[in-house]
């Protein structure tokens, strides 16, 4: 088990009470581990739902093994957790579904969402798992901002999507695949076909 | 990047071809010098004399073997077939390209130049990966953990990432593929307007602030369909709300000192071939617009976009147009869609467009309209047939006297004078007229017309206004 013992974030203590000033270890699926102070946990309503209910104290929190997310990468956890102990004591967005008019992404944020595709996805999954509304704000908006004077084919390329001809091609090869009594069936039809016969039956 | 260099000779052999490569295709021999002291920077143990000879070679040989090879072992051997060479020699080139400090978008770009299958994700996952300091180009991408794709993403994060996109931008994404369309279809949106601007040569559509051109990238290929099809699917989408449409149909006006364009690029006939397309693609729908602003050499392109606008809906026009034609006329103001207009503005009326079809609406404005004796008859005519009319407003030229001089009376203001005497002839015939300020009694009502006529410099402004006693 890898242990990073440095929080994500250094603390600013003058600013954080002391009664605040506790930190929950977080151990990602990787066995990555993680320190964060509890107002950054309070950006996740996930994580600060199920800290409340542990009811943990400063000692069961070093005795106890580490909490484990075991959904998330250490990698991408690592950038979730540098954005709440970045935003911790902000105010927290109410979710009721519906995006913001206009979500603007801070510098900060997007230094730290400068990272590939592969990741980025990441951590909009577990922004989403967390219940991280302003990072999932956020993010969505630099995958959206992603369509800026792009054409299709340059989209399909950035999100790596198949174009609706290729899904068709694939999911008939899938069918096939699956199916051996059509290969079959096809196979016969191509050999009559190559044989001369005009009609199957 | 220098140690890389050090122990591996195959990656400084790499960036010599790949820097070759993009001096090949840049159409300049003798920049190896450039490039020299660009690679010098990143490797400083480069010898000129080594790169020189490396350079020339590659460039003597370019094109033999494979054409799209980033490996000389691979490019430059007829046996060797093997594409993992290959895939280092793409990571390497990433790095070099990382190490120069390009952004990612100029890297890729510069990338495909001299291979043009590169795949975006893959590239993006090497250049990130190096700027992030993990500069081993041998790593296994198998040993990472599993990678999340777009295609992964739930239903419900997707619909959060086309929220935040521009109307242009979901109108590009939905073309992406079918379940980015499903979701995009799915959402409902409100905007304010859209704005198709024709020009002879091109068309530019203003989807509520963002701007998508649609340039010819040959005659025959003029765009005009596939912007007519955007433009379509936006006034015809069942979730997509707006209430302006504003088209410039007006391509004429190109000036070919200003912009000289071959011949066969010139499309006299643009905005009726656009009108025509609008008219196709249309069918079957009545698009529920508020406000529509049309600018026109002729009226075709609004007799043939009117009908496809849904009647009662449509309350204001504001229409400028320079040629007229009587047929054409005739059927827009048979059309339901004019006939419950309740306002409208005409920068310029002809002369002979029938003035009495106005007084159906409830204000009209025009800024160019000649009142003559014919035109004050039919109005005095219509004015009480239409329950509906409160307001209009005329302009036309009239030079305004010019300033009195003392020793001289004033001057009189002549085309004033003629206008208010032909004003009380024509309305004085009926008998609810009263030349005292020009009033109208309405029968059994407590209600009046106010006609109105004052000089605004060079201008004669007349007005008929609705009152109540």
């Amino acid at each position: 088990m890898s242990v990073e013992n440095a929080p994500v974030v250094d603390v600013d203590e003058a600013a954080i009470p002391v009664e605040k000033k506790m930190y929950y270890r977080f151990e990602s699926n990787d066995k990555k581990e993680f320190r964060v102070s509890e107002l950054a946990i309070q950006q996740s309503e996930t994580l600060n739902r199920l800290v409340e209910a542990m009811g943990y104290t400063s000692e069961d929190v070093e005795n106890k093994p580490a909490i484990a997310i075991e959904n998330i990468d250490g990698k991408t956890l690592k950038l979730v957790f540098q954005w709440c102990e970045h935003h911790k004591g902000e105010a927290i967005p109410v979710d009721d579904g519906s995006v913001p008019k206009i979500v603007e992404i801070p510098e900060f944020d997007a230094k730290l969402m400068d990272i590939d595709n592969g990741l980025l996805f990441k951590l909009i999954w577990a922004a989403d798992y967390l219940n991280i509304v302003q990072l999932l704000n956020v993010s969505c908006k630099k995958v959206a901002n992603m369509a800026q004077g792009k054409t299709p084919a340059q989209l399909r390329r950035v999100y790596l999507l198949p174009s609706d001809e290729e899904d068709e091609a694939a999911k008939r090869a899938a069918q096939e695949a699956q199916d051996p009594r059509a290969r079959e069936v096809e196979e016969e039809f191509e050999e009559r076909k190559r044989q001369g016969g005009n009609s199957f039956f | 990047m220098s140690s890389l260099l050090e122990t591996d000779e195959h990656v400084y052999r790499t960036c010599v071809l790949y820097e070759t490569l993009h001096s090949r295709d840049s159409s300049s021999y003798f920049c190896h010098r450039d490039i020299y002291d660009r690679m010098k920077k990143l490797m400083p143990n480069l010898e000129y004399d080594t790169f020189f000879e490396l350079y020339i070679e590659y460039s003597r040989n370019l094109y033999t073997y494979r054409k799209e090879s980033l490996d000389p072992d691979v490019r430059f051997s007829p046996d060797t077939k093997s594409d993992e060479n290959d895939d280092r020699a793409f990571r390497i080139c990433i790095l070099y390209e990382v190490l120069n400090k390009k952004s990612v978008k100029d890297a890729y770009n510069y990338l495909r130049r001299v291979k043009k299958n590169v795949i975006f994700f893959d590239f993006q996952y090497w250049y990130y990966r190096f700027l992030h300091g993990n500069l081993d180009v041998d790593h296994d991408r198998s040993l990472d953990p599993k990678c999340r794709l777009f295609s992964d993403m739930p239903i419900d994060i997707v619909e959060r990432i086309v929220k935040n996109q521009s109307l242009a931008e979901k109108i590009v994404t939905r073309k992406v593929c079918r379940r980015l369309r499903t979701v995009i279809d799915h959402l409902k949106t409100d905007f304010t307007y859209i704005n198709l601007k024709l020009k002879c040569h091109f068309c530019e559509i203003d989807f509520n602030g963002k701007t998508v051109g649609y340039y010819r990238s040959s005659p025959e290929n003029d765009k005009l369909n596939s912007a007519m099809n955007d433009l379509a699917l936006v006034l015809t989408h069942p979730n997509w709300k707006f209430k302006n449409l504003d088209i410039d149909f007006h391509c004429e006006d190109y000036n070919p000192s200003d912009f000289p364009l071959p011949q066969a690029w010139h499309n006299g006939n643009h905005a009726r071939k656009a009108a025509l397309l609008l008219n196709s693609v249309l069918t079957k729908h009545l698009v529920p617009i508020q406000t529509l602003k049309v600018k026109t050499v002729t009226l075709f392109p609004l007799a043939t976009l009117l009908p496809h606008l849904q009647a009662g809906v449509l309350e204001s026009l504001d229409l400028k147009f320079s040629s007229d034609c009587e047929y054409t006329r005739d059927v827009i103001t048979e059309m339901d869609q004019w006939k419950s207009l309740k306002e409208l503005k005409m920068c310029h009326i002809p002369d002979e467009f029938p003035i009495e079809t106005l007084f159906h609406i409830k204000e009209f404005r025009s800024y160019e309209c000649q009142i003559t004796e014919d035109r004050l008859v039919k109005m005095r005519d219509i004015l009480f047939k239409s329950p509906i009319f409160e307001y209009c407003l005329m302009c036309f030229e009239s030079k305004a006297p010019r300033e009195p001089v003392p020793w001289e009376s004033d001057e009189e203001d002549w085309d004033m004078d003629d206008l208010l005497s032909s004003v009380d002839r024509v309305m004085g015939a009926h008998t609810a007229y009263n030349p005292d300020g020009r009033k109208y009694k309405i029968n059994v009502s407590n209600e009046h017309f106010r006609i109105e006529i004052t000089r605004e410099d060079d201008a004669l402004i007349f007005e008929i206004r609705k009152l109540r006693d």
